[in-house]
């Protein structure tokens, strides 16, 4: 529209128009400041906490959820949601173990399959929802069973144990460290950075929101929605594949029982990260945030002595706790 | 040049036995009422008063603060600064149920209704008449009175029907009945004629007549101002969240109206240029939905607005969605610029350079927690970027040459959507359309709720839309728009085309008597 500037009197509008906005930043605000005060709480009572060491260590223990957490806000933007993301990486893990050690695949092949497993399985979901027109809930419902079911019969139940006996080389992803950062923390922040780009920067980022926002609409607009989504659900098993690599590096093994229940850590740092399960609004900032804060709480729990049994009532409260705080900021919207 | 009878003012039959209003009390009284929001002053020491039995309109451009001060009235909203008096006592409005409980009842801008829910159950939503000592609903009645209190308002429809399953105007409508069920002392209509068809508004002004003889006090906002005139007693202009007058209806006109609103002089109404129609643009052929669509056949030409003109119910928008690919067709033929097209998705129709503006901003038009920017690119990600990418501030450079344009109050391009006046994200879902690489346009109802001002704007972009070589077919319940601005006109009536005209010469009384002619095409459907 070349001439569309037609307009002579400069009304109201364009005045009001160099107002600057607040939004998205505010939407994170919360569960950073949240993080802050945590953090400067249990500092008080444990002053290690801040130690280098006790940091990275929290750093460490974010990453499996963060990454996990990356994928799942693609996810539930597009109102969506992944159930099955234990269960992929489980066997994802155990493909790569039985590579390695049942059919003595070197390492770089058996993690580039290791990560294109977790892809796999993310495709079959996104089909299952796409061309079966399957909620997503109920459908990764059924494939959390039939992923975790896979993984179990691929190994008749058994863990493969001692991975670097046979793969020296297998330890760079999970335990070696890297100008002292470990490489959880490295990977994490790769897997992180390529999703708030695509997020921010792509029209599949453009798209995840608009689906999530009004699927009608954006149907209406032209838009190819089981294209995008299919993609959205294949960069969750994409995610979920890295973290299955990560993960059994850092565990030496490959066990069909690894990561169960990883689902709902993932969607409660989504969640807590200020993303509305409805879809269409949140940020992959929050998300990470939100894996953080959960670290922090556990590990800050931990150095005070307070038992696991309670830390899961505390997780449990904060998620609770994050959904109510980001209910009165709208309210006041 | 102005070409239609613009003044479409119907004669207003005052009813001479009510009270004259200026020495009535004020029932409603609003002091140097305040309310900001993030980055903008939506009211700005407002004041404002409601006489009993009166009507009270309520004009402005969007985004002036109209529905901001109805949100405050229906305790949505509570006021930064100022004071409201209901019968000469401060009240504090806190919550939905307070305001109603005190008599004030609320027709809002957006529909809010209960989609699954049928419509007798949305009408008597929360004041269900019950029976028996166990409070049980008594359904018999609440549909009896539903459907009696939708005779009233002319709508003949069985009160049993999901409201998910009606268009925009009949929802409307429920959304008024609901409001009238209240008996409320104070009632307030935000735009209750902006989706309905002057039939309809003519039958709720018969209601509102009647409710004012009554003694109830009434808020009307409507950017019509054919419709102020015609029911209004006093009015009131805002402009940027100031008051800026109110005036006795009788003592101004609508020109010194638009005149108050804007800030200055509108010169045209509809700017029409004359165009040559050059070659077919498009050519449908006996397209028939069975129980919808029948045998209709027509072309539009480049450079042409064809516009199309009929009832609630007549079949336009069914229209439009057919030929969109959102609703499949049981036959019949669509050709473009020559050639057969099958379409069978919106994705398709725009790769053939069809656009739908559609009639339902809140449900298809928008993505309502998506910025203003992202709703104006989500149709044209050709105009943002490379296959894969589409930076940010590639669509906010995009959307913000519209937002100039089409005069689309925001703070800036990065706002919610959800968070616009009614009107301005109308102008939202017009930009979105207008960046497409569109050269057939169908617009449905393009200026519902869109301002006098902005309206004369959307009518020069589409004369540049028509100048570019492009066909638009328009679908509008406005008569004076349509004549105002069509080329050439059909009228639709039970899923059929029964007339053309020609929009030189054809009149109001002309497309009236072929839209409503003796209805036995409906039974045929039935
Ligand atoms: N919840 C909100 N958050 C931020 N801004 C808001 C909110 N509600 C309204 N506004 C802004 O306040 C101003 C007044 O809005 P309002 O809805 O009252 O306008 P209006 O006069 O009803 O316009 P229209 O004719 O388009 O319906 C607009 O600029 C709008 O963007
Ligand atoms: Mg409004």
């Amino acid at each position: 529209m070349s001439g569309s500037a037609r307009i002579a009197t400069e009304g109201a509008a364009a005045r009001q128009a160099r107002l600057p906005a607040i939004g998205s930043f505010w939407q994170t605000a919360g569960p950073l400041a949240s993080l802050f005060v945590l953090g400067f709480a249990i500092w008080l009572v444990e002053p290690v906490f801040l130690s280098q060491t006790n940091l990275l260590n929290v750093a460490r223990q974010a990453s499996l959820t963060a990454i996990l957490g990356t994928g799942m806000t693609f996810v539930i933007l597009t109102g969506g949601v992944d159930l099955s993301v234990g269960s992929m990486v489980a066997l994802a893990s155990v493909s790569g173990g039985y590579l390695m050690i049942q059919q003595g695949w070197s390492m770089w092949p058996a993690v580039a399959v290791m990560v294109l497993v977790g892809g796999l399985c993310g495709l079959f979901n996104g089909l299952v929802i796409t061309l079966g027109r399957i909620p997503p809930f109920i459908a990764t419902l059924g494939t959390m069973q039939i992923f975790r079911g896979a993984a179990l019969q691929l190994t008749a139940g058994k863990p493969f144990f001692d991975i670097t006996k046979t793969h020296p080389q297998f330890d760079i992803w999970g335990t070696r460290e890297y100008a002292g950062i470990p490489a959880p923390v490295i990977i994490t922040l790769v897997v992180f950075t390529i999703g708030f780009l695509i997020l921010r920067y792509t029209r599949l980022g453009l798209y995840t929101y608009a689906i999530g926002g009004n699927e009608q609409a954006t149907r209406f607009s032209g838009v190819n929605i089981n294209r995008y989504k299919l993609g959205v659900y294949v960069l969750m098993g994409l995610a979920a594949g890295v973290a299955a690599v990560m993960w059994s590096s850092r565990l030496n093994s490959t066990q069909p029982t690894v990561a169960t229940g990883e689902e709902l850590n993932a969607i409660a740092a989504v969640v807590i990260g200020g993303t509305s399960l409805f879809g269409g609004e949140g940020t992959i900032v929050g998300t990470l945030i939100g894996a953080l804060l959960m670290a922090v709480i556990r590990n800050g729990l931990t150095l005070m002595h307070v038992s696991a049994f309670y830390q899961q009532i505390v997780i449990g409260a904060v998620v609770i706790l994050a959904v109510l705080i980001d209910r009165l900021q709208r309210r006041n919207a | 040049m102005e070409r239609a009878d613009t003044d479409a003012a119907m004669p207003a039959p005052r009813p001479s036995d009510s009270s004259s209003p200026s020495d009535a009390q004020p029932v409603l009284e609003l002091r140097g009422i305040c309310k900001r929001f993030p980055g903008v002053v939506a009211l700005d020491h407002v004041g404002f008063d409601l006489r009993l039995g009166e009507v009270h309109v309520l004009v402005g451009e969007n985004g002036a603060g109209k529905s901001t001060l109805v949100k405050i009235l229906s305790g949505i909203y509570q006021p930064d600064e100022g004071e409201i008096l209901l019968d000469g006592q401060p009240v504090t409005l806190r919550t939905p149920h307070e305001a109603q409980r005190l008599g004030i009842s609320t027709v809002h801008q957006e529909l809010n209704l209960v989609p699954h829910l049928d419509i007798g159950r949305n009408i008597f939503l929360g004041r269900e008449p019950t029976r028996g000592p166990g409070g049980l609903v008594d359904y018999p009645t609440l549909y009896r009175l539903a459907e009696e209190q939708l005779r009233a308002l002319g709508i003949a429809i069985d009160p049993r029907r999901r409201v998910r399953t009606l268009g925009v105007a009949l929802q409307q409508m429920v959304e008024i009945a609901k409001a009238l069920v209240a008996d409320a002392r104070v009632l307030i209509l935000d735009e209750p004629t902006a989706a309905i068809t002057a039939e309809e508004a003519e039958q709720l002004f018969r209601i509102v007549d009647q409710l004012r003889a009554r003694g109830t006090a009434i808020i009307l906002i409507s950017h019509h101002l054919e419709d102020a005139t015609r029911a209004g007693d006093r009015v009131t202009v805002l402009r940027d969240g100031k008051w800026v007058a109110t005036m006795p209806m009788a003592e101004t006109s609508p020109r010194e109206m638009i005149r108050l609103m804007v800030g200055r002089e509108l010169t045209q109404q509809f700017p029409k240029e004359e165009t040559k129609p050059g070659e077919v643009a498009l050519r449908v052929e006996g397209l028939t939905r069975r129980g919808v669509l029948h045998d209709v056949t027509f072309e539009v030409r480049r450079g042409e607005l064809l516009g199309i003109a009929g009832l609630v119910g007549a079949g336009r928008s069914e229209l439009a969605r057919a030929i969109f690919g959102i609703d499949p067709i049981d036959a019949g033929t669509i050709t473009i610029h020559g050639k057969p097209a099958r379409i069978t998705s919106p994705r398709e129709a725009i790769r053939h350079g069809l656009a739908l503006l559609p009639e339902d901003r809140k449900q298809q038009g928008l993505v309502l927690p998506l910025s203003v920017a992202d709703n104006i690119v989500l149709a044209a990600p050709n105009r943002i970027g490379t296959k894969v990418g589409a930076p940010p501030a590639a669509r906010q450079s995009v959307a913000r040459r519209f937002i100039g344009a089409l005069r689309i109050r925001t703070p800036s391009a990065r706002q919610p959507v959800r968070l616009l006046s009614g009107g301005n994200q109308q102008k939202v879902v017009l930009a979105k359309w207008l960046l497409t690489e569109a050269d057939i346009f169908f617009f449905d109802e393009p200026t519902r709720g869109i301002d006098v001002g902005a309206k004369v704007e959307v009518y020069r972009l589409m004369n540049e839309l028509l100048e570019r070589g492009a066909a638009i077919v328009m679908i509008s319940s406005e008569l004076p728009e349509v004549l105002g601005m069509s080329d050439r006109i059909l009228v639709m009536r039970g899923g059929r085309i029964v007339a053309e005209l020609d929009g030189r010469t054809a009149t109001q009384e002309e497309i009236m008597a072929h839209a409503a002619a003796a209805d036995e095409s409906m039974e045929a459907i039935a």
